[in-house]
């Protein structure tokens, strides 16, 4: 396979003590694009996001961004290199403001990151909310959080898992909005979803893993017109 | 004293160790002839110690960082053990102990009973030291920063920080805070082998009721017996003792998590 993309994910294998969960998955991903990641639960699909991001050990294959290989290089180091992650359950930080949030990642940003003001702007509710813990927000609102701090890193890759968990549908309609607009603005998107409505919304491409591998890849309305194909992957009606 | 127990995740029971090593250090520079500018250089040696021990702790116990906190206490104990033994070997096995030094070794009436002024500097010197610790995890960048890598190190190494240079900042610190104690107590507790469990003990009884990972519950905590530890001592002389635990135990059995901690533990 030629790695074509920014990011590229080549042939990665990686697991847990218990054992291996990832058994060789390739994909890239393109600046500007959105690729919506389907699969039943327990698949892989949040372990890939871990592994790319340097949070579990890869045990075998690639991750390059822009030519450069970052397997095994920690978390930190990828972060600094532009990939950034909207981890499943939001995990923001509860005793910290959301001020301190914006601040802290646009701090360490590489280059110099959207400001925190630039997020005010872009999501008014956070402005409203800057000295309130993060802890005492309501989902919606500690997802964009999550969100717009990924965003102030000035990442060129984003990695989403699974951002409408939990969230009423207005809300997941306005995470769509933001994650278009980051797509718009250049940044490569991996998005992991089970809420196939935000998927095929949002998404110009749809992969789809199964036991720990890439089965199926489409952009997305060739795979919304094979009914078929995604009944037999997800078992779902698409 | 209790930084590194309730904010670094890590049961750290070298603690009492360092708070020995302090003491011992005092013992040496200042001697029998407790003077300023003595006191002064004991505070600057037990500081640099302090700092170098916290950072190879750091980076020993970083190497357990996958593994259980038993595994992480047992290192510590290991490691306390042997630094308790050392400080024996060097200053034998006899009780030293040193005078407050000159213009706050005198006494001053305190609710119509006669105290050390030393002892109510001490605890000046505590409650101004838990205000600027305070300060700086609540109002700063910095202590931002710190509780971030609390509530979740893997975030914040997601948003581009080495989490291990935090760690290794916040054990420093914590070790500088345990030697310099180690020294200012000196004057009052005196110094001999068995001094490190004591107050390896009071560091356990002040984190659990603060609740472990919470900053400020730490603080409270260590002010709390603090207080209950040093007036209780003269003002209520025979029950003291009791009252600590008795406080611990009041804790544990009304708010398990203790008075700050979180309701789930923070660790992912």
């Amino acid at each position: 396979m030629t790695p074509a993309g920014l990011l590229d994910v080549l042939g990665l294998r990686s697991g847990y003590r218990q054992g291996t969960v990832l058994h060789g998955v390739y994909l890239s991903l393109k600046p500007g694009r959105i690729l919506g990641l389907l699969g039943r639960n327990g698949v892989g699909k949040t372990t890939l996001v871990m592994t790319v991001m340097g949070l579990v050990r890869p045990t075998g294959g690639m991750v390059r961004l822009d030519g450069d290989d970052l397997t095994g290089r920690r978390p930190d180091e990828i972060a600094r290199a532009g990939i950034a992650l909207v981890p499943q359950g939001r995990r923001i930080w509860p005793t910290l403001t959301v001020a301190e949030h914006l601040e802290l990642a646009a701090r360490h940003a590489r280059g110099t990151g959207r400001s925190a003001d630039d997020m005010y702007q872009l999501l008014p509710r956070l402005a409203e909310r800057r000295r309130q813990l993060a802890g005492q927000l309501s989902g919606g609102e500690q997802q964009m959080l999550a969100i717009a701090r990924a965003l102030v890193t000035r990442p060129r890759v984003v990695l989403l898992d699974e951002p409408s968990e939990g969230l009423a549908p207005l809300l997941v309609d306005q995470i769509g909005a933001m994650i278009k607009a980051m797509a718009a603005g250049g940044v490569a998107v991996l998005l992991v979803e089970q809420d196939l409505h935000l998927a095929f919304g949002v998404a110009d491409e749809i992969a789809v893993m199964a036991k720990g591998a890439i089965v199926h890849r489409s952009d997305t309305p060739a795979f919304r017109r094979d009914p078929a194909t995604a009944r037999r992957l997800l078992g779902i009606q698409a | 004293m209790s930084l590194i127990f309730g904010m670094m995740d890590v049961l750290n029971l070298a603690h009492g160790v360092l708070f020995l090593a302090g003491a011992y250090t005092a013992w040496w520079i200042v001697g029998e002839a407790p003077s300023w500018p003595r006191f002064a250089a004991a505070l600057a040696v037990a500081g640099a110690a302090g700092a170098l021990a916290g950072v190879g702790l750091s980076l020993l116990v970083g190497r357990l960082a996958r593994r259980s906190h038993l595994d992480q206490a047992l290192l510590t104990l290991g490691l306390a053990l042997i630094g308790a033994d050392l400080l024996s070997i060097a200053f034998g096995d006899d009780v030293h102990s040193i005078k407050a030094p000159p213009g706050l070794d005198g006494s001053t009436a305190v609710l119509g009973k006669i105290y050390p002024v030393y002892r109510l500097v001490l605890i000046g010197l505590g409650a101004a030291l838990a205000a600027v610790v305070h300060v700086v995890v609540e109002r700063t960048s910095l202590g931002a920063l710190v509780r971030a890598t609390v509530a979740d190190r893997h975030m914040v190494a997601a948003i581009g920080v080495d989490e291990r240079k935090v760690k290794l900042v916040v054990f420093a610190v914590g070790a500088v805070l345990a030697t310099t104690a180690g020294v200012l107590g000196m004057p009052v507790l005196g110094v001999g082998p068995g001094l490190d469990s004591t107050e390896l003990i009071l560091a356990l009884v002040v984190v659990v009721i603060g609740g472990l990972g919470s900053v400020r519950g730490a603080l409270f905590g260590a002010l709390v017996i603090g207080e209950i530890w040093s007036l209780g001592r003269d003002v209520l002389a025979d029950v003291a003792p009791f009252v600590q635990f008795g406080a611990l135990a009041l804790v544990l059995v009304l708010r398990p998590r203790g008075l700050f901690g979180a309701a789930t533990g923070a660790r992912s």
